[in-house]
């Protein structure tokens, strides 16, 4: 009686324990990663930091953390897309028609995803990364220089829907990485799946 | 009551026989040092003092007296009866709050381990925290670009910082064609 009785507790405990783990597993499956990108410089008076017109969540706040790491005083977001993560699958962020990123989200770590990155420009790839990135912090890539700026490739993962400004609609003929264009390995070498950037 | 006070009392009350008296007698003589006939006398004496001590007490109103105690006693009886069946069930409901209580507290510690496992670190809100983006491998495909990733602790960032990359004309380049206003939305 006493045996079958503390089994039944056991099992209660259990049942618990793994509700808890499946509210923490939907946490994590509405998590997004969100990329950026922004033109920084100095166009504006010293002393002072801006920001453009439209100014994402994701990036509100940061912007005297985005002064002091770069030293630029003005900052403009010229494109922006968001994707959920899907561990184990492979997807294409496309913020402008120059620059696009494949994301293959490898594995949930506790603090964030281990993620491997490809940023590109147009047939280029500028770089292939290994990161585990974070999400209560985010990731800078400091880009070529702009015109008298830098470009800054910002990147942001999380679950609040609400932190995030909603990325235009894809429009068709939106640009896409060219079919066939890369040639080392690792690279695609057709055009990429839809581009996650609603 | 030992041997030799059973047989003093058996004595006292003259249960003895001639025989069993006198050897008795003997014995209280030899062995005790006393005076069998004036032993006699004393407990003789302390048995009449008792006797007319107890006399003396006289309880008033004896009737009265009597019917409250035997109405107690039927009270008493009556209410144990009544009682008798909820000791059962007291005892059930103990036993099942204490499992339900142990239990619950051995749950309430399972889901208390699971929360800080695993539910907690996703709740934490940036910017109190302090898990930076870790880049464990950069490659780039030209000779001239190198990737090298910078930590910035105080400002909770990390940054990739590219060198080399071919300098672009204006923002125009980069901007999203499809752009709306200022900032190309």
């Amino acid at each position: 009686m006493r045996r079958s009785a503390a089994i039944r507790w056991v099992w209660f405990a259990l049942a618990f324990a793994g509700l808890g783990g499946s509210v923490a597993a939907t946490l994590r499956a509405e998590d997004k990663l969100w990329i950026g990108l922004v033109i920084a410089d100095n166009s504006t008076k010293e002393g002072t930091v801006r920001v453009g017109n439209r100014w994402p969540a994701a990036l509100t706040g940061r912007e005297k953390q985005l002064q002091k790491i770069f030293g630029y005083r003005h900052f403009q977001l010229v494109g922006q897309a968001q994707g959920l993560i899907k561990t184990g699958e492979e997807d294409w962020l496309v913020p402008s028609n120059q620059f696009y990123l494949k994301v293959d989200a490898k594995r949930p770590i506790p603090e964030g995803y281990l993620i491997n990155l490809q940023l590109w420009q147009g047939t280029k790839q500028l770089v292939e990364t290994d990161v585990k990135l974070s999400r209560t912090t985010p990731l800078y890539i400091r880009g070529p220089q702009v015109g008298e700026g830098q470009l800054i490739i910002a990147l942001v993962c999380g679950g609040k829907e609400a932190a995030w400004t909603k990325a235009k609609p894809k429009l068709a003929g939106a640009p896409v990485p060219p079919a066939g264009a890369p040639t080392v390995e690792g690279k695609p070498t057709a055009s990429p799946a839809t581009p996650a950037s609603n | 009551m030992n041997a030799f006070e059973t047989r003093y009392f058996s004595w006292l009350d003259g249960q003895m026989t001639d025989v069993e008296r006198a050897a008795f007698e003997g014995e209280l003589v030899s062995q005790h040092a006393l005076d069998p006939a004036a032993e006699r006398r004393e407990q003789d004496a302390i048995a009449t003092a008792l006797r007319q001590h107890a006399m003396g007490i006289s309880l008033p109103h004896a009737d009265f007296f009597n019917h409250q105690l035997m109405e107690r006693i039927r009270v008493d009886q009556a209410s144990g009866e009544a009682a008798r069946p909820a000791a059962p069930a007291l005892s059930w409901f103990r036993t099942l709050g204490a499992r339900l209580a142990l239990g619950g507290a051995f749950a309430a510690l399972v889901g208390l381990a699971g929360f800080k496992a695993w539910i907690r670190p996703g709740l934490e809100e940036r910017p109190e925290t302090a898990y930076l983006a870790e880049v464990l491998d950069a490659k780039t495909s030209g000779a001239d670009v190198t990737a090298t990733p910078i930590y910035y602790q105080a400002e909770q960032a990390t940054v990739l910082w590219l060198d080399g990359v071919e300098h672009l004309p204006d923002a125009l380049a980069v901007s999203d064609e499809h752009a709306e206003g200022e900032t190309g939305f």
